[in-house]
């Protein structure tokens, strides 16, 4: 392998030039007031850290946390059984059902966010008041993200070596604890890269709590959008850091509660 | 033969490639606008006119704005931004002062007489250097003004009059009316901070309590403006979206600019074949404040000429009365206002002709919405927004996050 190690270099390099160095920068300007990314007459302040203590900060990182805590637990709801059936049964077609699946993730984004304010301005649904409540953002937010649940449970399952299911069922074991004996802790990979993948852009979001919940369900996304957009990168880059920080832990913890002796001694 | 094929495919792509390049135009505008903010008929016709192209490019926020301007990432010839950004702008160097002396540019000579008088007379007590105090004329040209206002719905009876009793107040105290009243509020933090201290008669430029406008917003004031604005409660923070929901009645109220309400009235007309119920109408308090956006040249311009012809072009009386027209702010230009009278007296339509079952005839249309051509004419006090640093802009930002 030695042989190939120079094939990482530039790799390397992108890691220092792309990742490692603004997010040194970012550390940097933490501790100044500048004018946007210009250093020049900048000053040492710490006013960035005193802003971090208003209360109004953590709880718009709460209701990021809570409306991602929920945004995940539907999908992983919704999308394990998706998954199972699809990769269990025996339809011919199942990429074309997985096609099918991702086909509005064809369409921008933004677009489908408009698409359900839409809908859920329409005379008979908006007699249910839900624009604008954090239910409303959870419901968008899941159905934009339901597919990165489906998708990693789905490959998990078809590598699945299905001759353990058999001899479960040869010995006479029921199906319900097969499946919770085996077929579910085999596919625990594929759910905790679908946890990640649903739970980090649910968390860090702003454009569906800025659409669909009015602006008045507001996630740390949104505050960190607008303070960048007011040219404070100082207050802005502290943010950022902060919230990967709190997410890191949590994607740390995750991984920790779901395998505690650690992934080298699996 | 077969190897020929390629060979001619590459030349013919070539060619075509080639008669593109060829037939763009070699003289392109930078153009920095906000959306909807122009007739891009009269874009089309300044290139026929010119042989050139003018590239548009669209921002959301006054802050976007200046970041755009001056982080150098784009030369633009010509942008639009508001009256204290310009004053920032003009402060920091970034503007650079229009060819007004060329004989060429008819429209930007002139320039103490080219104004309707309420705005020249703010432009004189508010576009000042802050050093020798002097005008910062001729950097700028007022492209449309107008001024903060409440676009409200008639369908409730009280609400028409508490919001002409109260002002801004009216926004923040549902006591004031007899029934369950829907209010809606701009996204745009400052907005936020600068209505709830205009509701209750204050500068909306004030950091402190005591009225002093230096620094940061002080703690004490931040946590008087938190409480006001959650005991407001609003039921909606939006932007465009707000005055059809006012013109259609699912929201009663809304703080918004005075533009957005001509705009909505528009589309109703424009979206009801069979005769428009008007059911809304707007309302701007006696203490408000001001606003105008203008056409500037930033320093970094690449093709002065050209941005000078196209000021010179938006500046003349057709094409900026046509302008006004579509956009639905208040015009700038005393040729443009005359235009307007004048037409009204020769019988011109608002909106349709005699064809047209819902027309509005200009006359009906300047008699019930006089602050079309007025907007702060009847104003006891108007403020204008001041420059302000990223610590303010960002504590704003944190009250408006303090309401989720």
């Amino acid at each position: 392998m030695k042989r190939f190690k120079g094939f990482a270099i530039p790799y390397l390099i992108w890691l220092i030039l792309l990742v490692v160095t603004p997010i040194v920068v970012m550390i940097v300007l933490t501790f100044f007031n500048t004018k946007g990314m210009d250093f020049i007459g900048a000053t040492f302040s710490l006013d960035a850290y005193k802003r971090l203590a208003d209360p109004s900060i953590l709880k718009a990182l709460g209701n990021s946390l809570y409306i991602a805590f929920f945004t995940v637990l539907i999908c992983f709801l919704l999308g394990y059984p998706v998954a199972y059936f699809l990769s269990f049964s025996n339809i011919k077609n199942k990429k074309l059902v997985l096609l099918l699946m991702i086909l509005p993730m064809w369409s921008n984004s933004m677009l489908r966010i408009v698409s359900w304010l839409r809908l859920l301005s329409t005379d008979f649904l908006s007699a249910l008041n839900l624009i604008g409540t954090s239910g409303a953002v959870i419901f968008v937010t899941v159905t934009t993200y339901l597919p990165f649940m489906i998708f990693p449970i789905f490959t998990v399952l078809e590598k699945m070596d299905r001759s353990i299911i058999e001899a479960s069922k040869d010995l006479g074991v029921p199906a319900w604890k097969t499946f919770l004996k085996i077929t579910f802790p085999l596919s625990l990979g594929g759910v905790s890269s679908g946890v990640i993948m649903v739970f980090l852009p649910a968390a860090t979001g702003f454009a569906i709590s800025q659409t669909i919940g009015l602006d008045k369900v507001r996630l740390v996304g949104n505050l960190l959008q607008t303070v960048f957009e007011k040219n404070n990168y100082n207050f802005g880059s502290l943010l950022s850091i902060f919230v990967s920080v709190v997410i890191i832990a949590i994607v740390l913890l995750f991984d920790f509660v779901q395998n505690p002796k650690g992934r080298g001694n699996k | 033969m077969k190897k020929l094929i390629p060979v001619l495919v590459a030349l013919l792509c070539f060619t075509v490639f080639a008669g593109v390049v060829l037939s763009t135009p070699n003289t392109v505008l930078y153009f920095l606008n906000w959306g909807e903010y122009i007739d891009t008929t009269l874009i089309t016709k300044f290139e026929e006119q010119f042989n050139c192209q003018v590239v548009m490019e669209m921002v959301t926020s006054s802050e976007a704005m200046y970041q755009k301007i001056t982080s150098g990432t784009t030369n633009y010839d010509v942008a639009v931004p508001g009256d204290y950004t310009v004053r920032q702008l003009y402060e920091e160097g970034y503007l650079r002062k229009f060819d007004t002396g060329n004989s060429e540019y008819v429209n930007l000579s002139a320039y103490d007489s080219l104004f309707v008088s309420t705005l020249r007379s703010l432009m004189a007590e508010y576009m000042l250097d802050s050093k020798t105090g002097e005008e910062i004329n001729e950097y700028y040209f007022p492209y449309f003004y107008g001024a903060y206002s409440i676009i409200y719905s008639e369908k409730k009876e009280d609400v028409p009059s508490v919001i002409k009793e109260n002002g801004f107040a009216s926004l923040f105290d549902r006591s004031l009316y007899n029934e369950d009243v829907k209010i809606g509020m701009y996204n745009t933090a400052r907005w936020i901070v600068a209505s709830s201290l205009m509701a209750e008669g204050r500068d909306p430029n004030i950091t402190k309590m005591d009225g002093t406008k230096d620094g940061d917003i002080d703690s004490e004031l931040k946590d008087h403006l938190v409480n006001k604005l959650k005991s407001a409660n609003f039921d909606e923070f939006g932007s465009d979206s707000m005055k059809r929901n006012v013109a259609n009645g699912s929201l009663d109220m809304c703080y918004t600019q005075l533009g957005d309400f001509f705009d909505a009235l528009y589309l109703v007309y424009d979206e009801s074949p069979k005769g428009a119920e008007i059911k809304f109408n707007v309302n701007i308090p006696k203490v408000t404040s001001a606003f105008f956006d203008s056409m500037v040249i930033p320093t970094t311009c690449q093709n002065y000429d050209l941005a000078n012809k196209f000021v010179n072009f938006m500046m003349d009386g057709d094409n900026a009365y046509q302008n006004a027209q579509a956009i639905g702010y208040s015009p700038t230009l005393k040729t443009v206002v005359g235009k307007y009278i004048e037409d009204a007296e020769n019988g011109a339509y608002y909106y349709g002709d005699e064809t047209t079952e819902n027309s509005l005839t200009l006359k009906d249309f300047l008699e019930k919405y006089p602050m079309y051509l007025d907007p702060i004419g009847q104003c006891e006090k108007v403020y204008m927004l001041e420059p302000k640093s990223t610590q303010y802009l960002s504590t704003c930002e944190i009250i408006f996050n303090s309401l989720a």
